[in-house]
């Protein structure tokens, strides 16, 4: 009875199988674009210059960000009040300080001889403010 | 042009030495690409990559080494990769013996042998029971009939692990072969390894 073969022996000859020629064509184009592919991937973004040229831009435009902050902002923002400066109430500045008060500005001319205004102060200090009432008798409502 | 040559002057930039290396080796590469990955257009991807990766990393190859063992090693270790991916997309194939019936009807008896087509694809069926390094091993080692030693140097493994791997894959294979091709598991009285 024959021995059983050795694998290694039967699959030996596949060492000399070769593609046909034409297998090959293709073959180093891609090759040749896969590593251009790869280069350019690796390629740093900018060059030693680029950087330089990159810097030096970047340190004008900083420099120029300082003299307009200096020259325009700065006084521009000195001109106008600080909001620490504000009183807490500032949204009641269009009620003024009571010493500072003059009379209240005319809502209506009144025509009637019959008419009367009250006025009463209401609150203190900085909260006081005046209510108008007018009455009149002649109105026809 | 000789080799030495062309390695230094593709290691300068010249990427015309680097295309007469690639034609000098790019049969080699593929054929042990193609008995790992089990596939022709596979492993043409796996070559094309090999003399990719070759260009970027050649610089580092210094004079007095094995260009052979160096280019094998970046071979075997991108189809082990290639490999590995397939497998993860599930795209490999798998050891299937109901696949044996879509292989070329072969001739009878044991004396005859079967045609290269015919080899290769009872090589990929037959070699898909192997672990990507004991294919590795056998086809560097039994195939290509690379000593052991550089083998060895080539796999990042010992002489001895070599030897391991190899016998268990002839194992594996004899037995497959028996199994699924007693025609030709019968050889002419050849000595048993």
């Amino acid at each position: 009875m024959k021995e059983l073969r050795d694998p290694a022996d039967f699959f030996r000859p596949l060492k000399e199988t070769r593609p046909p020629e034409e297998f090959w064509v293709g073959f180093w184009p891609s090759v040749r674009a896969g590593i251009r592919e790869a280069e350019l991937s690796r390629r740093p973004m900018l060059t030693p210059a680029g950087a330089l040229l990159l810097g030096s831009s970047a340190g004008v435009m900083v420099a120029a960000a300082i003299l307009v902050l200096g020259f325009l902002v700065v006084p521009a923002l000195r001109m106008v009040p600080q909001p620490a400066s504000y009183p807490a109430t500032a949204s009641r500045t269009a009620i003024p300080h009571p010493e500072e008060r003059t009379s209240p500005p005319v809502l209506e001319e009144l025509g009637s001889a019959s008419a009367r205004v009250y006025t009463f102060h209401v609150g203190e200090k900085a909260d006081a403010t005046d209510v108008i009432l007018i009455v009149d008798e002649a109105i026809d409502i | 042009m000789d080799e030495r040559e062309l390695i230094r002057q593709a290691q300068a930039g010249d990427l015309q030495a680097f295309e007469g290396l690639v034609k000098g080796w790019r049969e080699q590469v593929f054929r042990i690409a193609r008995q790992i990955v089990g596939e022709e257009e596979g492993a043409k991807d796996v070559a094309q990559m090999v003399f990719i990766r070759l260009w970027q990393v050649l610089r580092k190859y210094r004079e007095g080494g094995s260009f052979g063992s160096y280019l094998h090693r970046i071979t075997v270790n991108l189809a082990i990769d290639f490999c590995r991916e397939q497998s993860r997309r599930g795209m490999a194939e798998s050891w299937d013996p109901a696949g044996m019936d879509t292989l070329p009807s072969l001739p009878t008896g044991s004396e005859t042998s079967p045609s290269p087509g015919e080899l290769q694809k009872i090589f990929e069926v037959l070699s898909r029971r192997l672990s990507p390094r004991q294919r590795a091993a056998f086809v560097l080692r039994e195939i290509e009939g690379i000593p052991t030693e550089e083998v060895a140097e080539i796999l990042g493994m010992r002489p001895s692990t070599i030897r391991t791997h190899v016998q268990e894959a002839r194992r594996i294979l004899q037995e497959a072969l028996r199994r699924h091709y007693p025609e030709y598991a019968r050889g002419s009285g050849e000595k048993q390894p």
